[in-house]
């Protein structure tokens, strides 16, 4: 009788003292994690872009990047492929104005240790500087990469690789439209002198506006298609 | 029969070294092993788990019964490594990405399921500690072995930089004095030591030289014996 009470109490008795363990330890650093986390990224960031002073966030994935005197001097885009050796591998892209990479990093990854993880080795990445983060500049395959990048893929790590390379181009055609921020701000900002000068009819105003939001969202489902 | 304290410490390290002599946690010692660092950390990682499940499940030893103690193995290993996962990313997130998959599967690892179930669940904590730190350090030992010189072969380097701190040691002098050098100038390394045939091939041969080295001490153990036999034989009988 003893034995068939111990036989029923004493396994769920341990699955419950570490299951309230690891909660307990989880709570108690959650914060740290989180803090870890955030701190690895603003020292990538910061490795990128030494003369950032803001950091504009326009979603979770993309950030505009401002100097001191509020000029752009470069993007960071947030990106991911579920196709690396191990799963999900995830980067951090920063581009310059022209939107073309200047580096990157891979910042979560299950690749194999010591060989998946050299994609972010200084020489592997320098490859990728100056080149357009779309798919016709990228490789497509192991052998398009010493004709597009000039160098081999990573020995024994070819998939991950294929990995960087779709993750690289991934999500670059949805934000391309910042580029041309600068040039729309000035658009706006003589538009609005001119309004100022030339004001418009209020229906008219209401029609261009209503008009202006049609296009745009056309615009937005056309480039995430 | 019961060793002494020592022995049981001691065994880990050597005899019954668990990589090199037993065969065991050849998963870890293959995959992790590209990098001196990575070893060292893999190693320490597997001991700190395989002291946690050895003092648990001794202390628990009366209570689990016979035929759920496998599951509740499992369990406490399972909870040791989750633990040991949540410290490494809230304070070295890059040991914890260095290592990345491998650290859950330590919860698989023969050595830390086999010691639980042949010694802390017949033996006192105390035992239990020694014995969990004599294998957890030959592991280190053996994971970093094999890691040195597959790195030193096959990178030409030693990596010994964690959570951005520490050296690498890069070693094109060597290359240069064996004349392992392409037309540039720079060290060719051979690059079948970082994967995984390279890995098989010094672990085996990391065992041979070890299986070698306990025949031959054993050999002159015996002779020492038979030595010390025939002297006492001769010796004179007391009054």
């Amino acid at each position: 009788m003893k034995t068939t009470k111990q036989n029923i109490y004493m396994l769920p008795l341990i699955t419950l003292f570490s299951g309230l363990l690891i909660a307990f330890f989880y709570y108690a650093l959650f914060h740290q994690i989180e803090r870890t986390k955030t701190q690895k990224e603003l020292k990538i960031k910061a490795a990128f872009f030494p003369r950032g002073e803001y950091f504009q966030k326009v979603d979770p994935f993309f950030e505009i990047v401002h100097d001191k005197e509020k000029n752009i001097i470069g993007y960071l885009l947030s990106t991911s492929d579920h196709s690396g050796y191990g799963g999900e591998v995830k980067f951090i892209v920063a581009l310059d104005p022209d939107f073309m990479i200047l580096d990157f990093q891979m910042t979560e990854n299950q690749e194999t240790p010591g060989l998946g993880s050299k994609v972010n080795d200084p020489q592997f990445r320098k490859a990728f500087k100056g080149i357009y983060p779309f798919p016709e500049y990228l490789p497509d395959n192991k052998k398009d990469f010493p004709d597009k990048l000039g160098i081999n893929a990573l020995s024994g790590a070819t998939v991950t690789s294929l990995a960087t390379i779709r993750a690289l181009s991934a999500k670059a055609d949805k934000y391309v439209h910042y580029v041309y921020q600068p040039m729309w701000d000035a658009v706006q900002k003589a538009f609005d002198q001119y309004e100022v000068e030339n004001p418009t009819p209020y229906y008219i105003k209401i029609w261009r506006e209503r008009r202006i939001q049609q296009e745009l969202y056309e615009l937005s489902q056309g480039v995430s298609q | 029969m019961k060793h002494s304290n020592w022995h049981e410490f001691i065994k880990g390290i050597y005899r019954e070294n668990p990589v090199l002599v037993s065969l065991l946690g050849l998963c870890p010692s293959l995959a992790v092993t590209t990098q001196t660092i990575n070893g060292i950390t893999m190693g320490l990682t597997t001991t700190m788990v395989l002291l946690g499940s050895n003092i648990f499940i001794s202390l628990l030893k009366k209570h689990i019964p016979a035929n759920l103690r496998i599951p509740s193995y499992i369990v406490v290993i399972a909870t040791f490594v989750t633990l040991i996962k949540i410290t490494l990313e809230a304070f070295s997130p890059d040991v914890n990405e260095a290592l990345g998959i491998f650290i859950p599967l330590i919860v698989v690892n023969c050595i830390i399921l086999g010691r639980a179930e042949a010694f802390a669940s017949k033996n006192t904590v105390g035992r239990s500690i020694l014995d969990a730190l004599g294998m957890g350090i030959g592991f280190t030992l053996a994971l970093t072995l094999v890691a040195l010189i597959r790195e030193v072969l096959g990178a030409g380097q030693i990596t010994l930089k964690v959570a951005g701190a520490g050296p690498v040691y890069d070693l094109k002098g060597l290359f240069e004095i064996f004349g392992l050098v392409n037309d540039q100038g720079e060290k060719a390394p051979f690059l079948i030591f970082l994967l995984p045939p390279g890995a098989f091939i010094i672990l085996g041969l990391l065992m041979g030289f070890m299986n070698f080295l306990q025949t031959h001490i054993k050999k002159r153990i015996l002779v020492l014996k038979q030595k010390k036999l025939m002297s006492d034989k001769n010796k004179p009988l007391k009054d």
